[in-house]
């Protein structure tokens, strides 16, 4: 499998690189790591005449990092380079967690933020040879008017499988989206469609310039878990990220945010409220057990996984309970 | 459309080759077909196995996912870069082949050089960290153990 032919760019400045991509505009494709991009590439799928590698812009690989401030990276700043940072594996676990769990050293040095965020979504009938997919017909991904998995379905449901993004959006990360004309600022959680074949809003010519983790984020405890067959390379089965803010021995507020089971990372709605005003002291794995259940129950409504990839779509769901459990234990009792 | 072809200056192993490249061409087939250097190895060809691994400014870099025209500029080591100018070892490499963590040998290059780079930034790992290391390169014949067993060792000798 070999890259079709293209034209390569490395703009310097952030304003060439998003001049290319007007210019370029329905032929071109930003570069960054390439784990995602190259690889699908080669298989027929992501098609792009033009790449315009975004590496050489300075700028944009920059992290400030600093201990109880915002902390501010660019597009990008590579996933090993932001969970390394000082103090965030102590402090921002979830973070650090999710990062680690990126396929392995190699993807994680080569990785990048934005890459991250913004990587295809994935399906066993999509992530296959040219000569495999002839085989079938056509998708809604690929250009056709069906789901292969979901026959009667209107919509794709190709699986997005992030493991930054629940992380960042249950710390309540924003994104900052730059194209030549102009500039947007927007909560993580807002630049999911949730829908397969475009699980993004963002525009042609745009890219994310920086990721933004408030300031608070340095006061919660948080952790990520990562359903997999092996300790690395392989994207989630599931994900979930948890987040939670304490003061006075008392639970303020929890985040919760899973990934691989549907086609754009899910915010739970009305997690924090089973358990605001809660002691932690009194927080004993007996008690995370029966919260986790009640947690899963609300976070299984918002997901639909099927059958398009390893794990049986049901055998996911299940493990949702599961993971919650595992993290809402490593916050509380470990 | 034309292939567009460009000249780039590759520097490997210290050593800089002046080539004529596709913007297409991956790192992993310019080093093996157009300069020469096999020791890197194609396994899966889409950044799933390691056997590509490279070093591109001492960071573990899968070749298979890299533009050949985007690493220029940056210094590239390869495993035939990796034994000192006079032919000895480097440390990783000689507990390779003392303690048989080499069946094949078509993992080892890649595998070698990660073990090399986690020794750069941490050099006393625990067996964890070592596994994490090394997490991204797959090996089908040793099961691990001796390879786990070689860093550890190479770790005391380093």
């Amino acid at each position: 499998m070999t890259l079709p032919a293209l034209e390569y760019y490395r703009p310097q400045t952030l304003k060439e690189g998003l001049t290319l991509l007007k210019e370029q505009a329905g032929k071109v494709r930003p570069l960054a790591g390439g784990t995602d991009l190259l690889n699908n590439m080669k298989v027929g799928l992501n098609p792009a005449e033009v790449l315009v590698d975004l590496t050489g812009i300075e700028t944009l690989s920059v992290i400030e990092c600093s201990v109880d401030k915002q902390i501010i990276a660019g597009g990008t700043a590579t996933i090993w380079n932001l969970i390394h940072q000082p103090e965030v594996k102590k402090s921002l676990t979830a973070l650090y967690q999710a990062g680690i769990g990126v396929g392995a050293v190699q993807h994680q040095q080569m990785g990048t933020l934005g890459g991250n965020l913004c990587q295809d979504t994935r399906c066993w009938f999509y992530n296959q040879t040219r000569h495999w997919r002839k085989s079938h017909p056509l998708c809604y991904k690929t250009g056709g008017d069906q789901c292969l998995v979901m026959k009667k379905s209107e919509r794709c449901h190709a699986a997005y499988c992030s493991d930054l993004a629940p992380a960042l959006i249950a710390y309540g990360a924003t994104i900052k989206l730059s194209s030549l004309e102009s500039e947007r600022i927007i909560p993580l959680a807002e630049f999911y469609t949730g829908e397969g074949k475009t699980p993004t809003n963002i525009k042609p010519g745009e890219i994310i310039s920086e990721i933004t983790i408030p300031q608070s984020a340095w006061k919660t405890k948080s952790a990520y878990i990562k359903l997999r067959s092996r300790k690395s390379i392989d994207f989630p089965q599931a994900g979930v990220a948890v987040v939670v803010s304490e003061e006075g021995g008392l639970v303020m507020d929890v985040s919760l945010a899973l990934t691989a089971l549907e086609s754009g990372p899910v915010l739970a709605k009305g997690i924090g409220e089973i358990f605001r005003g809660l002691k932690t002291e009194d927080l004993d794995a007996g008690k995370i057990s029966a919260l986790a259940q009640e947690c899963a129950a609300i976070a299984i409504k918002n997901v639909l996984p099927v059958a398009n990839m390893s794990y049986r779509p049901s055998y996911r769901r299940q493990m949702v309970g599961v993971l919650i459990e595992e993290t809402l234990k490593k916050i509380f009792v470990q | 459309m034309s292939s567009n072809k460009k000249v780039i200056v590759l520097n490997v192993n210290n050593q800089e080759y002046e080539v004529l490249v596709k913007p297409q061409e991956t790192l992993l087939e310019v080093l093996r077909e157009t300069v020469g250097l096999t020791g890197t190895k194609s396994g899966c060809n889409e950044g799933s196995c390691g056997a590509c691994t490279v070093l591109v400014e001492n960071k573990p870099t899968l070749a298979c996912s890299t533009l050949a025209i985007a690493a220029e500029g940056k210094e590239i080591m390869t495993i035939e870069g990796l034994a000192g100018e006079d032919g000895k070892l480097h440390p990783v490499q000689q507990s390779f082949v003392e303690n048989g963590a080499i069946q094949c040998g078509f993992c080892t290059p890649g595998m070698v050089l990660s073990a090399k780079s986690l020794l750069d930034r941490n050099s006393k790992p625990n067996e964890e960290e070592i596994k994490e290391a090394l997490g991204g390169n797959l090996c089908r014949c040793t099961g691990y153990a001796k390879i786990i067993k070689a860093v550890q060792i190479a770790a005391i000798v380093k």
